[in-house]
Protein backbone atom coordinates (compact mmCIF):
# COMPACT_ATOMS: atom_id res chain seq x y z
CA UNK A 1 0.00 0.00 0.00
CA UNK A 2 1.07 3.51 -0.92
CA UNK A 3 1.77 6.09 1.65
CA UNK A 4 -0.01 9.83 1.56
CA UNK A 5 3.76 10.84 0.36
CA UNK A 6 3.76 8.42 -2.36
CA UNK A 7 0.17 9.58 -3.75
CA UNK A 8 1.09 12.86 -3.56
CA UNK A 9 4.32 13.13 -5.08
CA UNK A 10 5.95 14.00 -1.94
CA UNK A 11 9.93 13.37 -0.23
CA UNK A 12 9.38 12.07 2.35
CA UNK A 13 10.97 13.90 5.81
CA UNK A 14 11.34 11.46 8.24
CA UNK A 15 11.41 14.69 10.72
CA UNK A 16 11.84 17.85 10.75
CA UNK A 17 15.09 19.50 10.49
CA UNK A 18 14.86 21.59 12.75
CA UNK A 19 13.14 19.54 15.38
CA UNK A 20 15.69 16.95 15.57
CA UNK A 21 18.17 19.89 16.20
CA UNK A 22 16.44 21.36 19.16
CA UNK A 23 16.06 17.42 20.08
CA UNK A 24 19.91 16.66 19.27
CA UNK A 25 20.84 19.62 21.41
CA UNK A 26 18.80 18.74 24.40
CA UNK A 27 20.01 15.50 24.98
CA UNK A 28 23.62 16.32 23.96
CA UNK A 29 23.37 19.01 26.80
CA UNK A 30 21.48 16.03 29.07
CA UNK A 31 24.52 13.88 28.13
CA UNK A 32 27.49 16.05 28.80
CA UNK A 33 25.82 16.76 32.28
CA UNK A 34 25.86 13.53 33.01
CA UNK A 35 29.12 13.13 32.19
CA UNK A 36 30.83 15.86 33.66
CA UNK A 37 28.83 15.20 36.82
CA UNK A 38 30.72 12.11 36.76
CA UNK A 39 33.85 13.33 36.15
CA UNK A 40 33.87 15.60 38.36
CA UNK A 41 35.46 15.54 41.81
CA UNK A 42 33.04 13.11 44.46
CA UNK A 43 30.91 14.97 46.28
CA UNK A 44 31.34 12.99 49.26
CA UNK A 45 35.02 13.88 48.90
CA UNK A 46 34.15 17.42 49.21
CA UNK A 47 32.05 17.12 52.04
CA UNK A 48 34.50 14.84 53.49
CA UNK A 49 37.63 17.46 53.49
CA UNK A 50 34.49 20.06 54.62
CA UNK A 51 34.48 17.61 57.44
CA UNK A 52 37.99 17.46 58.61
CA UNK A 53 38.29 21.43 59.00
CA UNK A 54 38.89 22.20 62.68
CA UNK A 55 35.83 23.60 64.57
CA UNK A 56 37.73 26.96 64.88
CA UNK A 57 37.44 27.69 60.88
CA UNK A 58 33.41 27.46 61.35
CA UNK A 59 33.17 29.55 64.42
CA UNK A 60 34.78 32.33 62.29
CA UNK A 61 32.84 31.73 59.46
CA UNK A 62 30.10 32.32 61.86
CA UNK A 63 31.72 35.35 63.89
CA UNK A 64 32.16 36.88 60.32
CA UNK A 65 28.45 36.44 59.55
CA UNK A 66 27.90 37.68 62.82
CA UNK A 67 29.78 40.83 62.08
CA UNK A 68 28.58 41.23 58.76
CA UNK A 69 24.91 41.97 60.32
CA UNK A 70 26.58 44.79 62.97
CA UNK A 71 26.52 48.29 61.26
CA UNK A 72 29.22 51.49 61.70
CA UNK A 73 29.51 54.51 61.29
CA UNK A 74 31.25 56.43 58.31
CA UNK A 75 34.25 58.75 58.15
CA UNK A 76 32.11 61.95 57.86
CA UNK A 77 30.39 60.80 61.18
CA UNK A 78 33.92 60.54 62.95
CA UNK A 79 34.45 63.96 61.92
CA UNK A 80 31.32 65.87 62.89
CA UNK A 81 31.36 64.86 65.87
CA UNK A 82 31.27 67.35 68.93
CA UNK A 83 34.97 68.25 70.11
CA UNK A 84 35.66 68.93 73.79
CA UNK A 85 38.70 70.62 74.96
CA UNK A 86 40.83 69.09 77.30
CA UNK A 87 40.94 72.55 79.45
CA UNK A 88 37.07 72.04 80.26
CA UNK A 89 37.95 68.35 81.61
CA UNK A 90 39.16 67.85 84.61
CA UNK A 91 41.38 64.52 85.94
CA UNK A 92 39.26 61.78 83.63
CA UNK A 93 40.18 59.14 81.49
CA UNK A 94 39.71 57.30 78.24
CA UNK A 95 37.15 54.83 78.94
CA UNK A 96 38.88 52.81 75.89
CA UNK A 97 42.36 53.25 76.50
CA UNK A 98 42.20 54.11 79.93
CA UNK A 99 44.85 57.13 79.71
CA UNK A 100 44.19 60.27 81.38
CA UNK A 101 43.25 62.98 78.55
CA UNK A 102 45.36 65.43 80.45
CA UNK A 103 48.08 62.52 79.60
CA UNK A 104 48.21 63.21 76.17
CA UNK A 105 49.93 66.20 74.35
CA UNK A 106 47.69 66.28 71.62
CA UNK A 107 44.59 65.38 72.40
CA UNK A 108 41.21 65.16 70.29
CA UNK A 109 38.59 64.66 71.91
CA UNK A 110 35.10 63.84 70.97
CA UNK A 111 31.66 63.41 72.98
CA UNK A 112 28.91 61.16 71.90
CA UNK A 113 25.69 62.04 71.41
CA UNK A 114 24.38 59.55 73.64
CA UNK A 115 22.14 61.98 75.58
CA UNK A 116 24.13 61.79 78.39
CA UNK A 117 24.24 64.75 80.83
CA UNK A 118 28.24 64.79 81.15
CA UNK A 119 28.40 63.35 78.08
CA UNK A 120 29.98 60.38 77.21
CA UNK A 121 33.78 61.20 75.84
CA UNK A 122 36.66 59.83 74.12
CA UNK A 123 39.72 59.93 72.80
CA UNK A 124 39.12 60.20 68.75
CA UNK A 125 41.82 57.97 68.10
CA UNK A 126 40.15 55.45 70.28
CA UNK A 127 36.15 55.42 69.52
CA UNK A 128 37.25 55.75 65.61
CA UNK A 129 37.93 52.39 65.14
CA UNK A 130 34.77 50.92 67.13
CA UNK A 131 32.44 52.98 65.60
CA UNK A 132 33.41 51.97 62.12
CA UNK A 133 32.27 48.47 63.10
CA UNK A 134 29.53 49.69 65.64
CA UNK A 135 27.09 51.61 66.35
CA UNK A 136 26.61 51.80 69.93
CA UNK A 137 28.10 54.25 72.67
CA UNK A 138 30.91 51.62 74.60
CA UNK A 139 29.31 52.78 77.75
CA UNK A 140 25.73 53.35 77.67
CA UNK A 141 24.76 50.87 74.38
CA UNK A 142 23.05 53.63 73.17
CA UNK A 143 22.69 53.35 69.21
CA UNK A 144 24.10 56.26 67.49
CA UNK A 145 22.87 54.93 63.80
CA UNK A 146 19.10 55.07 65.39
CA UNK A 147 19.27 58.69 66.69
CA UNK A 148 21.11 59.58 62.39
CA UNK A 149 18.09 57.10 61.02
CA UNK A 150 15.70 59.27 63.39
CA UNK A 151 16.94 62.56 62.36
CA UNK A 152 17.13 61.86 59.00
CA UNK A 153 13.59 60.95 58.62
CA UNK A 154 12.52 63.74 61.02
CA UNK A 155 14.15 66.55 58.41
CA UNK A 156 13.00 64.51 55.54
CA UNK A 157 9.53 64.54 56.86
CA UNK A 158 10.11 68.35 57.69
CA UNK A 159 11.53 68.51 53.59
CA UNK A 160 8.80 66.87 52.33
CA UNK A 161 5.98 69.05 54.09
CA UNK A 162 7.92 72.20 52.89
CA UNK A 163 7.82 70.82 49.30
CA UNK A 164 4.17 70.06 49.60
CA UNK A 165 3.49 73.91 50.92
CA UNK A 166 5.35 74.92 47.88
CA UNK A 167 3.38 72.90 45.51
CA UNK A 168 -0.24 73.88 47.42
CA UNK A 169 1.18 77.67 47.02
CA UNK A 170 1.66 76.57 42.69
CA UNK A 171 -1.57 75.54 42.81
CA UNK A 172 -2.73 78.65 44.10
CA UNK A 173 -0.78 80.58 41.60
CA UNK A 174 -2.45 78.17 38.89
CA UNK A 175 -6.28 79.08 39.84
CA UNK A 176 -4.98 83.07 39.50
CA UNK A 177 -3.69 82.64 36.56
CA UNK A 178 -5.66 80.37 34.50
CA UNK B 1 46.95 49.78 71.37
CA UNK B 2 46.38 46.48 72.89
CA UNK B 3 49.31 45.70 74.25
CA UNK B 4 49.77 48.91 75.77
CA UNK B 5 45.62 48.51 77.12
CA UNK B 6 46.29 45.03 78.50
CA UNK B 7 49.66 46.33 80.24
CA UNK B 8 47.54 48.96 82.13
CA UNK B 9 44.61 46.24 83.12
CA UNK B 10 47.42 44.46 84.41
CA UNK B 11 48.66 47.01 86.43
CA UNK B 12 45.23 48.05 88.01
CA UNK B 13 44.45 44.69 88.71
CA UNK B 14 47.79 44.48 91.21
CA UNK B 15 47.09 48.13 92.23
CA UNK B 16 43.26 47.63 93.36
CA UNK B 17 42.63 44.05 92.75
CA UNK B 18 39.07 42.90 92.47
CA UNK B 19 37.83 40.99 96.10
CA UNK B 20 37.33 36.87 95.51
CA UNK B 21 38.97 37.25 91.09
CA UNK B 22 42.48 37.68 90.38
CA UNK B 23 43.96 37.44 86.93
CA UNK B 24 47.43 37.76 85.12
CA UNK B 25 49.73 36.31 82.21
CA UNK B 26 50.74 32.71 82.22
CA UNK B 27 54.54 32.82 81.15
CA UNK B 28 55.75 35.76 78.84
CA UNK B 29 52.73 35.73 76.70
CA UNK B 30 50.91 39.15 77.52
CA UNK B 31 48.22 37.92 75.40
CA UNK B 32 47.71 34.30 77.21
CA UNK B 33 46.65 35.01 81.17
CA UNK B 34 44.98 32.70 83.54
CA UNK B 35 42.43 33.96 86.14
CA UNK B 36 40.69 32.34 88.98
CA UNK B 37 37.29 32.70 90.73
CA UNK B 38 36.76 32.17 94.72
CA UNK B 39 32.84 30.39 94.80
CA UNK B 40 30.45 33.13 95.67
CA UNK B 41 29.14 32.85 99.28
CA UNK B 42 25.69 32.75 98.82
CA UNK B 43 25.89 30.25 95.67
CA UNK B 44 26.56 26.44 95.83
CA UNK B 45 30.28 26.63 94.69
CA UNK B 46 31.04 28.20 98.16
CA UNK B 47 34.44 26.96 99.17
CA UNK B 48 35.65 26.38 95.23
CA UNK B 49 38.46 28.34 93.67
CA UNK B 50 37.82 28.30 89.80
CA UNK B 51 40.50 28.78 87.03
CA UNK B 52 39.70 30.09 83.55
CA UNK B 53 41.82 31.00 80.83
CA UNK B 54 41.91 34.35 79.14
CA UNK B 55 43.05 34.89 75.30
CA UNK B 56 43.13 38.20 74.10
CA UNK B 57 42.55 38.96 70.40
CA UNK B 58 45.01 41.36 69.17
CA UNK B 59 42.38 43.81 68.09
CA UNK B 60 41.29 43.91 72.05
CA UNK B 61 39.85 45.89 73.30
CA UNK B 62 37.54 46.22 70.19
CA UNK B 63 36.96 42.76 70.10
CA UNK B 64 36.02 40.62 73.08
CA UNK B 65 38.67 38.27 74.97
CA UNK B 66 38.37 34.42 75.05
CA UNK B 67 37.39 33.21 78.58
CA UNK B 68 36.65 29.91 79.28
CA UNK B 69 36.77 27.88 82.75
CA UNK B 70 39.47 25.19 82.75
CA UNK B 71 38.44 24.17 86.09
CA UNK B 72 35.04 21.86 85.63
CA UNK B 73 31.96 23.80 86.77
CA UNK B 74 27.84 22.23 87.33
CA UNK B 75 26.33 25.55 85.63
CA UNK B 76 23.60 26.03 82.93
CA UNK B 77 26.02 28.12 81.22
CA UNK B 78 28.93 26.84 81.41
CA UNK B 79 29.06 23.61 79.22
CA UNK B 80 31.84 20.80 79.42
CA UNK B 81 34.45 22.45 77.15
CA UNK B 82 34.10 25.81 80.02
CA UNK B 83 32.46 27.93 77.71
CA UNK B 84 30.65 30.38 78.76
CA UNK B 85 27.34 32.06 77.52
CA UNK B 86 28.03 35.70 78.67
CA UNK B 87 26.31 38.47 76.23
CA UNK B 88 29.19 40.61 77.27
CA UNK B 89 31.61 38.18 76.05
CA UNK B 90 29.95 37.76 72.24
CA UNK B 91 27.52 40.96 71.12
CA UNK B 92 27.18 42.96 74.14
CA UNK B 93 31.03 43.52 74.44
CA UNK B 94 32.29 47.25 74.82
CA UNK B 95 35.83 48.26 74.59
CA UNK B 96 34.78 50.45 78.01
CA UNK B 97 34.73 46.61 79.67
CA UNK B 98 37.79 45.23 81.50
CA UNK B 99 38.93 42.21 82.64
CA UNK B 100 38.31 43.14 86.70
CA UNK B 101 34.70 44.12 85.08
CA UNK B 102 34.36 41.02 83.07
CA UNK B 103 35.34 38.95 86.41
CA UNK B 104 33.23 40.15 88.04
CA UNK B 105 30.01 39.50 85.31
CA UNK B 106 31.37 35.63 85.83
CA UNK B 107 30.75 36.11 89.59
CA UNK B 108 27.84 36.87 89.54
CA UNK B 109 26.60 34.37 86.67
CA UNK B 110 27.59 31.81 89.26
CA UNK B 111 25.35 33.51 92.03
CA UNK B 112 22.42 33.90 89.71
CA UNK B 113 22.37 31.62 86.80
CA UNK B 114 20.54 32.28 83.76
CA UNK B 115 18.82 29.08 82.64
CA UNK B 116 16.35 30.86 80.23
CA UNK B 117 19.51 30.89 78.12
CA UNK B 118 20.98 28.03 78.74
CA UNK B 119 24.88 26.59 77.38
CA UNK B 120 23.59 23.01 78.83
CA UNK B 121 19.84 22.49 78.11
CA UNK B 122 19.93 19.74 80.85
CA UNK B 123 21.21 21.42 83.75
CA UNK B 124 19.06 24.15 83.12
CA UNK B 125 15.84 21.73 83.25
CA UNK B 126 16.26 20.86 86.23
CA UNK B 127 18.28 24.26 87.87
CA UNK B 128 14.01 25.21 86.45
CA UNK B 129 12.28 22.14 87.75
CA UNK B 130 14.23 20.87 91.05
CA UNK B 131 16.53 23.32 92.39
CA UNK B 132 17.23 21.45 95.55
CA UNK B 133 18.81 18.73 93.14
CA UNK B 134 20.73 21.33 91.05
CA UNK B 135 22.10 22.78 94.03
CA UNK B 136 23.33 19.25 95.62
CA UNK B 137 24.79 18.46 92.57
CA UNK B 138 26.63 21.43 91.79
CA UNK B 139 27.70 21.37 95.50
CA UNK B 140 29.10 18.12 94.89
CA UNK B 141 30.88 18.92 91.31
CA UNK B 142 32.88 22.03 93.47
CA UNK B 143 33.79 19.46 96.08
CA UNK B 144 34.79 17.33 93.40
CA UNK B 145 37.33 19.48 90.95
CA UNK B 146 37.76 22.94 92.86
CA UNK B 147 38.52 22.58 96.31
Amino acid sequence: MSTYEDEHNITHRQTTPDNSRTHQTLSSVINSFITTTTNAPDMNEIAQALQSMEGSIASQLVETLHNEKKQGLDDSYLDNLERVNVKDLGDDDCPICTNKFQDDKHPLIVKLPCGSKKGHIFDLDCIGPWLKMNSTCPLCRFDLLDLQKQRKEKLDKELKQLRDEDSEEEEEDWDVYG
Amino acid sequence: MSSKRINKELADLGRDPPSSCSAGPVGDDLYHWQASIMGPADSPYAGGVFFLSIHFPTDYPFKPPKIAFTTKIYHPNINGNGNICLDILKDQWSPALTISKVLLSICSLLTDANPDDPLVPEIAHIYKSDRAKYEATAKEWTKKYAV
